[in-house]
């Protein structure tokens, strides 16, 4: 049976699983960076609620950001 | 002969028949530091050694007669390419040039600011750093890959020449691009230097230095940047603690921001040359 990208898109609300699952990226890394490429509303939204630095700085996206940051590419190079 | 080798060769060879050059692309990654596995020979030429440059690559002797072929260009005028052979593996060579582009100064600036280092036993002259990385920032997530590394490198000359007391550091900071150019200098405590900060800000116009930096002297003013930060990112900037996990998150939104808007002018810039060959052929 093929798959329905649409379909399963639907599964989930995760972002990142959803670029995966309806085809948007092939690999984890990709649907990250593209997810990432796209988050400035999400972003100003968060820093537009009442969330503290502190909280903010746990969000999963703020979490994601840093792990993406200008270092992180190094580990898959070497 | 390796590549190292045979690129070396051949930039000595038209510097010889008064053609000068800079090699740009992953050997230059490569004589930076990054080892970069490339079939490709990257340079930019001086645009008086542009028409003739066929008759000059075959004066070289260099290359077997037949075995230099020129290919197809998408961008005739700006960029040639020469199909110079093919390695054991199958896989085609191809020596690119490039005699302008919208990332890169016009040649003479790109010559003053070459840097000249042995490379396959000879002297071959390279790209700037910084003109490189400026080389770099086009539609291709690879070369970011190589931004992030480039970046790494040039805070890391500055940082040595700011440390040897050869550069002021308010001007090594109004460079600073990456997390570990920005890690060395906390260590180091460069930022309690208010005064080096608030001028190294006012100097920049790259808005990831001005994330770097804004936090530290969060009353001052930004001047103008390729690509202004959003309202509500700069004002959570001069307000978060620096160094702080909120302000590494932030400065990486900001980073973020200026790839899309990179890439979508790279993507802009060769769409309108499509547009104009489009054109042109109805």
């Amino acid at each position: 049976m093929p798959l329905d990208y649409e379909e399963a898109g639907r599964l989930t609300n995760d972002p990142v699983s959803r670029l995966l699952l309806t085809g948007q990226a092939q690999t984890l890394r990709e649907a990250e960076e593209l997810y990432l490429d796209n988050c400035l509303p999400e972003v100003i939204q968060l820093l537009e609620s009442p969330l503290s630095d502190e909280e903010l700085a746990r969000h999963p996206l703020m979490v994601m950001l840093r792990a993406h940051g200008s270092r992180s590419w190094e580990e898959a190079t070497e | 002969m390796n590549a190292d080798e045979r690129l070396a060769s051949l930039v000595q060879a038209l510097e010889a028949s008064g053609i000068s050059c800079l090699v740009m692309g992953g050997h230059a990654v490569r004589h930076y530091g990054l080892h970069r596995y490339t079939n490709d020979y990257d340079l930019t030429l001086a645009p008086e050694g542009w028409d003739a440059l066929p008759n000059s690559l075959a004066q070289t002797g260099l290359f077997p007669v037949g075995t230099l072929v020129e290919g197809n260009s998408w961008r005739p005028g700006a960029f040639r390419r020469f199909r110079i052979g093919t390695l054991a593996n199958g896989q085609e060579e191809w020596l690119e040039f490039w005699r302008e582009n919208h990332l890169l100064a016009p040649f003479p600036e790109l010559y003053s600011r070459r840097e000249v280092a042995t490379y396959g036993g000879q002297p071959v002259p390279f790209l700037g750093l910084a003109d490189l990385i400026g080389s770099k920032e086009t539609e291709r997530s690879p070369d970011w890959d190589d931004v992030c590394y480039l970046e790494e490198v040039q805070d890391a000359r500055f940082q040595a020449q700011c440390n040897a007391g050869l550069l002021p550091l308010a001007t090594a900071l109004s460079e600073l691009r990456s997390r570990r150019g920005f890690d060395s200098y906390w260590i180091e405590n460069r930022f309690n230097d208010a005064v080096a900060v608030r001028a190294a800000l006012a100097r920049t116009h790259n808005p990831i230095t001005q994330a770097f930096l804004l936090p530290g002297v969060p009353d001052a003013a930004l001047g103008s940047a390729v690509v202004a930060i959003e309202p509500v990112v700069e004002k959570r900037l001069r307000s978060t603690v620096p160094a702080s996990a909120l302000h590494r998150a932030l400065v990486e939104v900001v980073r973020r921001q200026y790839k899309v808007y990179c890439q979508a002018r790279d993507r802009a810039d060769k769409q309108a040359i499509r547009a104009l060959q489009d054109n042109a052929q109805t």
